[in-house]
């Protein structure tokens, strides 16, 4: 029987930010969430303090400077180059993988391949990873993505760093001890449901009635019961699904009051997300615009998003011009705006794109416009070549990211330096 | 990365060129560079520990994945901080860096050091810019 077998990186942003500053390794370390927000990935250290994830920095300002933790913001280049690194050495182990996150992925792993045993793969595949990236991994080993995920847990928790249940004896002693909320695909609300029935372990949800599982969770939770008892119901998602919308928004470090400064941040993410689904090899049938105040605000709240349909296309220079249609008919004057956002929508590929009836020469041309600014960016960095105004000295609408480090591994100027 | 042009045959007009399905190709330069993309990593060197293999400014190639035998040259971590030193592992499981400069001393981990050591990678590579 082949195994499937969860790697997951840990604590991967932390990770990511020492392997390039060995100072931080015997230190306590946190990243925070865009603009600097909330705490979304701490080190061993900050787990053991006992400082939670998800929770604004300011509610734990004092521990975080008594304990002179280190705080980072999210550095996306740096994380995304690496968790590719990483997925690019889970390779060398199986062909069949499912990237599941940005520090997951499910792979199988062929029972004739691993002869000798799950445990001594995983074993393998968590030392050659750290060794290629420098990322240390958790390997739980299931029958099932189900029981991986539990085996993952525990591994997280033991020496090796591995985990593996695919016997039965190791399945019912584990079992019995995982809670409901331990489980994957169980939340709160579910979590109360079963509990209402007397069901409080992964144990008793595996041994329980499968029809009456079904109608307490729904086929969702049938699908669960099965996987618990080994038998596999999620098959791994290897081909990555293409996305069906692409999304680029942001908070703003200040109150954005303009329009043409509101207009700017609309380019930039137009941009940002048009390059983003071209690379994907996608176009757009429709697009959304929206703007927020700030939430938290009681007078002057004003959100507001439109949606059009637009003439099919992956062109940066024509989504711009009906993202600021849209934005011409939603801006209100005297605002102090927190947020705005792009949404492309009805993605489809491209190779399935009719010509255009009027001005498919000037499209076309627009399109080899597009590749050459995308290798361009791709080549000098993102922001090389953009759209619209020279960018203006008014950069309220950027992202706050104080503890900022280098991109180390995307930006020649900000390689790491080493004395020797 | 740069690609530089492949020698371009000229032959008489009318005669077909042998090279014709050689024309296109460039050499990447990074692929003489780089043998593990994913793994490899850059860094520019400061100090003068290692000369004459890596001057100042320098900027090396390094590689996670190809073999560490003794003599090579790796970037690795002792206490938490960078440095950049020929490796040597002896029987007895300690550890020398040593650094190609004679004015510079070797660093000694003995078998039961109980500070910070990880090596980072091996060094394959060492890039000088002449126009600098």
């Amino acid at each position: 029987m082949n195994a499937v077998a969860l790697i997951d990186c840990n604590s991967f942003y932390v990770s990511c930010e020492r392997l390039f500053q060995p100072h931080l390794n015997d230190k306590p370390v946190i990243v925070l969430s865009n603009n600097d927000g909330c705490i979304v990935s701490r080190s061993q250290e900050v787990k053991t303090l006992g400082i939670p994830v998800g929770i604004p920095l300011f509610q734990v300002r004092d521990r975080v400077i008594k304990h002179d933790v280190q705080v980072y913001s999210s550095n996306y280049t740096l994380y995304g180059d690496i968790s590719s690194r990483v997925h690019e050495a889970i390779r060398h182990f199986s062909d069949r993988i499912e990237n599941y996150s940005i520090d997951e992925a499910f792979v199988e792993l062929e029972e004739n391949r691993y002869l000798q045993s799950f445990f001594n793969a995983g074993v393998e595949i968590r030392t050659k990873i750290k060794r290629w990236t420098g990322i240390p991994t958790s390997v739980g080993i299931g029958p099932t993505k189900t029981l991986a995920k539990i085996a993952g847990n525990v591994a997280k928790e033991s020496p090796e760093g591995v985990f593996d249940i695919m016997c039965k004896d190791r399945q019912e002693e584990i079992l019995a001890k995982t809670e409901l909320l331990d489980i994957w695909g169980i939340n709160t609300a579910t979590a109360k449901k079963l509990k209402a029935i007397g069901i409080s372990s992964a144990k008793e949800l595996r041994d329980m009635d499968i029809r009456s599982g079904r109608k307490v969770l729904t086929v969702v939770g049938a699908r669960m019961i099965q996987e618990l008892r080994g038998k596999p119901n999620l098959s791994l998602e290897l081909i990555t699904t293409r996305r069906k919308s692409i999304c680029c928004s942001r908070s703003f470090s200040a109150e954005v009051k303009s329009y043409s400064e509101l207009a700017e941040s609309v380019r930039n993410f137009v941009s940002t997300a048009a390059e983003k689904m071209r690379g994907q090899r996608l176009f757009a049938n429709a697009l959304n615009l929206f703007i927020e105040t700030n939430r938290f605000k009681e007078k002057g709240l004003y959100t507001n998003s439109a949606t059009i349909k637009i003439q099919p296309t992956d062109s940066t220079r024509e989504l711009i011009g009906y993202a600021l249609q849209v934005l011409k008919r939603i801006y209100r004057n005297g605002h102090g705006y927190r947020k705005s956002g792009v949404i492309l929508l009805g993605l489809q590929p491209v190779e399935g794109e009719t010509p255009r009836l009027f001005g498919e020469k000037q499209y076309q041309e627009d399109r080899t416009l597009m590749r050459t600014i995308d290798n361009v960016n791709a080549k000098y960095g993102r922001d090389a070549v953009r759209f619209g105004l020279a960018a203006s000295n008014q950069t309220r609408w950027h992202m706050a990211r104080n503890h900022l480090s280098k991109a180390y591994t995307t930006d020649p100027d900000q390689l790491l330096r080493v004395f020797v | 990365m740069l690609a530089a042009p492949f020698i371009d045959f000229k032959v008489p007009a009318g005669f077909p060129s042998p090279a014709t399905d050689y024309v296109e190709t460039r050499i990447d330069f990074s692929d003489l560079m780089i043998q593990n993309p994913a793994f490899t990593f850059f860094a520019y060197a400061e100090g003068d520990s290692m000369t004459p293999d890596i001057q100042d400014g320098n900027l090396l190639v390094i590689d996670r994945k190809v073999d560490q035998p003794n003599g090579c040259i790796v970037l690795a971590s002792v206490n938490n901080t960078f440095c950049v030193k020929q490796l040597f592992r002896y029987r007895d499981g300690s550890i020398e860096l040593r650094p190609t400069n004679d004015k510079y001393k070797s660093i000694n981990l003995p078998s039961e050091f109980e500070g910070d050591f990880e090596i980072f990678g091996r060094v394959i590579k060492v890039v000088r810019d002449l126009l600098k």
